[in-house]
């Protein structure tokens, strides 16, 4: 037996009840911490995908329709306006512009999806310059031409649920023709949760008054313009001057009813974080107070056999922490998998604009979350620690009788 | 080897209630003597063993170590020394139940970080000669109280040390096994050891070459 971590290791097993104590604690709050800060980097994450959309954008419609176009996003009424095609390409020629891309408002139709009948506006976009809703869809399938994009709740309430199986097949009729629903938007809280999203060559290939579709030829109805870093202004002016007969309007206020939207259930999970830790703190405190007073004796004695403080500072805060990893592991994992397994679900039931880590983030959430809760119990171990290697070996070995 | 010299230790008890475990205590334990401490239950046996083992500083007084003043050491020099000159033996075994006898024995090595090939041959031969070499795999739970005792025995021995202090060696051991553990000390005596033991046990305090005796902390008498 040449190391101390298998002394450490050996002195985990003797009491197992206790170890079990120690590790199940780890593993409960490595849970919370995991799911508190899982949710917080979602809607963050939802945040700066909703930002990259409409809050730091511009967005620019025909003249006289600017008050209209948050609403239209954000409750999903569904709005007629149109103006020529032509704007998109003036806008590009601004430098401090980085992307530009249409969106066509077209009908609100009734249809049935996914076995879900229901009025559903449809918006055609270009899927070569979208920039908007690629960073919530549900997969990263390719799109074609006569593909379907649908809002979260497009399909019925239920239809997300069974998104991830690759057997559903789903076709809807829109304007005469059948799109195949190929992927879908997570939850945003906004109009594009019921809306039905086709490709802007599709919508002009099909309007025709026979299919019930008809909008002006060679129309757009709205650009979502992603700018340079703090140039939105600057952009708004220089579109502005183009005397395009546009209103432009700065999606700030959208991501502001965003944040507002997110900002009590961030502060929450930000105060259980808080919370956890304390009281994780706190528990291996008294835990440690407790296991340390039960051992003074058996300290003592090390300490006597030639342990230097240092040594045996570092057996007792090597088994806390071989505890801790144990359980923070099994805590972290438990809680990845629970969530990832029922992430549609979870977006279901909190109704809340939230995108998901990938698993690799998710992976690296874990790792932090277990490093975290580890040092955790390090530092709360290491003050009964300190306070019982203060004593002479003698003394230990006294007070442990 | 070890001088006392007017040694005082208070224990505080609360705020207000002290303990005077010594009075004024001045002796020598030579090298290769072997000295047993007696006296009653409270007279400051286990506390002088203490003071001549470092393993706590007096209240008033020097100690010194092979005529170095050891008194105020650091708590390292002071490990060292314990780790590397002295092998202590307590009333109870405290042998860890997880390790078996021969990591036990390890222990010392193993928490002083001096850990070598070579020590896991000095461990059996150790254990052979207190009788328990055919016992290295048991774990403590599977050993006897005497042969538990007799592991620490062992483990005291481990290091090699110039000098053993053991407190009440032979406390809840039957007989046979306390004559036992006082041969081993005799004979690591005559291998040159110094030997310091304390016990209330007058039988076995007999076999030392040299008896101290205390009372109330006070030193009572000094016999050759």
């Amino acid at each position: 037996m040449k190391k101390l971590s298998t002394v450490a290791w050996r002195n985990l097993k003797r009491k197992m009840s206790r170890t079990v104590l120690l590790a199940g604690s780890a593993a409960i709050t490595a849970f919370i911490l995991f799911t508190s800060y899982f949710f917080v980097y979602s809607m963050e994450r939802s945040i700066d995908a909703s930002s990259s959309r409409l809050g730091a954008g511009l967005m620019v419609v025909p003249k006289g329709f600017g008050g209209q176009a948050g609403d239209m996003i954000i409750s999903g009424t569904p709005t007629k306006f149109y103006m020529p095609a032509s704007v998109v390409d003036k806008i590009r020629t601004i430098g401090e512009i980085e992307v530009a891309s249409p969106q066509l408002y077209l009908e609100t139709v009734s249809a049935v999806c996914c076995q879900t009948s229901g009025d559903f506006p449809v918006v055609a976009y270009d899927p070569k310059t979208d920039f908007t809703l690629k960073n919530w869809t549900a997969t990263e399938k390719q799109i074609g031409k006569y593909d379907l994009i649908a809002g979260a709740e497009a399909g019925g309430k239920n239809y997300i649920y069974h998104f991830d199986n690759e057997f559903m097949e789903e076709w809807v009729t829109l304007f005469g023709k059948d799109f195949m629903l190929k992927n879908m938007i997570f939850p945003t809280g906004m109009g594009t949760d019921k809306t039905l999203f086709i490709t802007m060559d599709a919508a002009r290939e099909l309007n025709h008054k026979e299919n019930k579709l008809d909008f002006p030829e060679g129309s757009i109805s709205i650009v979502l313009v992603k700018t340079k870093p703090g140039m939105e202004e600057f952009v708004k002016r220089q579109i502005e001057r183009l005397n395009l007969n546009v209103d432009v309007v700065k999606g700030s206020g959208l991501q502001e009813t965003v944040n507002k939207q997110v900002f009590p259930v961030k502060m929450m999970s930000y105060m259980m974080i808080g919370l956890v830790l304390i009281m994780s703190a706190l528990q291996v405190m008294t835990m440690f107070t407790a296991l340390i007073s039960e051992r003074q004796k058996e300290i003592g004695m090390l300490r006597a056999m030639g342990a230097s403080r240092m040594v045996t500072f570092r057996l007792l805060l090597m088994e806390a922490s071989f505890a801790s990893v144990i359980g923070a592991s099994i805590g972290s994992l438990a809680a990845g998998a629970a969530l990832y397994d029922n992430r549609i679900l979870i977006l279901q039931l909190l109704q809340l604009p939230m995108l998901f880590p990938d698993w690799s983030t998710g992976i690296l959430i874990g790792l932090g979350t277990t490093a975290v809760t580890t040092l955790i119990a390090i530092a709360a171990a290491f003050f009964p620690v300190r306070s019982t290697l203060k004593l002479q070996p003698y003394e230990a070995i006294r007070e442990g009788e | 080897m070890i001088m006392l010299e007017q040694i005082c230790k208070t224990y505080k008890i609360g705020r207000e209630r002290k303990i005077h475990a010594l009075h004024n205590i001045s002796e020598t334990v030579y090298e290769g003597e072997f000295v047993a401490v007696v006296g009653p239950s409270g007279s400051g046996k286990s506390t002088f063993l203490a003071m001549a083992g470092l393993l706590e500083r007096p209240t008033e007084g020097v100690v010194r170590f092979d005529g170095k003043d050891v008194t105020n050491l650091r708590d390292k020099e002071r490990t060292r020394i314990r780790a590397e000159r002295c092998g202590f033996i307590f009333q109870f075994p405290s042998l860890i139940p997880t390790l078996n006898t021969l990591e036990n024995v390890l222990l010392p090595k193993t928490i002083h970080r001096t850990y070598q090939a070579s020590d896991e041959k000095w461990g059996k031969e150790v254990l052979e000669k207190v009788g328990l070499k055919d016992k290295l795999e048991n774990l403590p739970y599977q050993l006897s109280g005497g042969e538990q005792r007799r592991v620490a025995l062992a483990r005291a021995l481990i290091n090699k040390p110039d000098v053993i202090l053991a407190d009440e060696p032979t406390g809840a051991v039957d007989a046979y096994n306390a004559s036992v553990i006082v041969s081993l000390f005799k004979e690591w005596n005559a291998q040159g050891k110094t030997v310091i033991m304390v016990t209330h046990d007058m039988k076995q305090a007999d076999e030392a070459g040299r008896i101290i005796e205390l009372a109330d902390g006070r030193l009572k008498q000094d016999m050759e």
